[in-house]
């Protein structure tokens, strides 16, 4: 099925994306000190947004993780069946070929 | 000169670099949801390939990861432009304010100056309540996305397990499937084969590939026959005329003794003259039309 399989690839692949793109969203916001915004309720609800924000990001990444873990147990869909070749360690000449 | 020593308090307090900050880790964000989106929205758009009816739970799962990262997106847009435009404001007021305290402070020691020196304190405060006012705003932003995320995060989203269950589902539906077709597949396979078994049979008509069989051997012929079970009009064809044309005509396979003028004479229409003459040669016409061409 290489159609599904490339497809399910696809899909893994835009997991890990997904979760790269949101782990660098994580980033920027480590460490980041927002007080001083402006008035101090201001920044109270400035603070609280952005703890908010990185709980977010937090869970959207989650997702991504679970689901590249998810797609890893369903490997099989993404790569093709074994032929008797590949099983038995050595390759066999195809019926057109020509032995000479 | 500080603001709060000279008129007692501070009417616009915000630190510009601060704000520089957060406008810059805001970007960051936006820019690494729209990025994550893009990865998945030509995914799980509709007309594409998991739109199907096996397929469109993972469409439809793949579009509500999508829209939680837009519906984020869309709040810290509106966070950024907030931020952007408290930016400029606390500019202009701190900047008012600046004018103000210098005033303030030209006057400080001059007993007859006290009801200018209020009024510009006044005025300053009339600053600090603008400045209050568009902190609210800015808080009110940021409020939103709070609340905004409340809704995108819900504690019974469990993405992953439904993509699970979606994949089970489609696993499922390819293995009915090839159950299904596998007779066609059988078929189509041993089709397959035979047509590369023909190629093999082709080639060794014409004499490009002997095997190690003379091909005036019957056995021989017969087993190469058999190669391609299939092909009805085929085997027909060479049974009718392999007996008769290929075994006196057909060369042995070699291409090393080819007298210069074959060609020339093939070309000139010359081949069953040539055929005859130049039994020894591997590019003998006499092979292809024993090989039912």
């Amino acid at each position: 099925m290489p159609l599904v399989g490339a497809e399910v690839q696809r899909l893994a692949h835009a997991f890990q994306q997904v979760s790269l793109e949101l782990a660098s969203g994580l980033t920027a916001l480590r460490d980041s000190d927002f007080t001083a915004i402006g008035t101090p309720p201001c920044d109270s609800s400035v603070g609280a947004g952005m703890r908010d924000l990185h709980s977010a990001l937090s869970a959207l990444q989650q997702s991504s993780t679970d689901c590249i873990s998810v797609m890893g147990r369903h490997g099989e869909l993404a790569e093709p069946a074994p032929t008797d070749a590949d099983q038995s360690g050595q390759g066999q000449p195809s019926s057109g070929e020509v032995e000479s | 000169m500080r603001v709060d020593l000279v008129l007692g308090f501070d009417p616009t307090p915000s630190e510009p670099q601060q704000l520089v900050v957060l406008s810059d880790v805001l970007r960051k964000v936006i820019r690494a949801l729209v990025q994550a989106r893009s990865e998945l929205g030509h995914i799980g758009c509709t007309g594409s390939v998991w739109d199907g009816p096996v397929g469109a739970p993972i469409a439809a799962l793949l579009r509500r990861y999508s829209l939680q990262m837009s519906a984020l997106e869309e709040s810290l847009v509106e966070c950024l432009q907030a931020v952007d435009s408290w930016r400029d404001g606390v500019e202009e007021r701190q900047s008012q304010v600046t004018s103000i305290v210098a005033s303030v402070a030209d006057l400080a020691g001059d007993p007859t100056a006290e009801d200018r020196r209020t009024r510009l304190i006044a005025t300053a405060r009339e600053v600090g309540v603008e400045h209050d006012r568009a902190a609210a705003d800015l808080a009110a932003a940021f409020e939103e996305l709070s609340g905004a995320v409340e809704q995108i995060v819900r504690a019974d989203d469990d993405l992953a397990g439904e993509l699970d269950r979606a994949l089970v589902a489609l696993t499922a539906a390819i293995d009915d499937w090839m159950a299904a077709e596998a007779p066609e597949l059988l078929r189509t396979a041993v089709s397959l084969g035979e047509v590369a078994g023909l190629t093999t049979v082709i080639s060794e008509l014409v004499g490009i590939a002997a095997l190690g069989r003379k091909p005036g051997d019957a056995a021989g012929v017969r087993e190469i026959i058999a190669r391609s079970p299939g092909s009805h009009r085929l085997i027909r064809a060479l049974r009718r005329q392999w007996l008769e044309v290929a075994p006196a005509t057909l060369p042995e396979a070699t291409f090393s003794s080819r007298s210069s003028g074959a060609i020339t004479d093939i070309l000139s229409g010359r081949r069953t003259q040539t055929a005859t003459s130049d039994s020894g040669a591997g590019f003998s016409v006499g092979g292809l039309k024993g090989s039912g061409e």
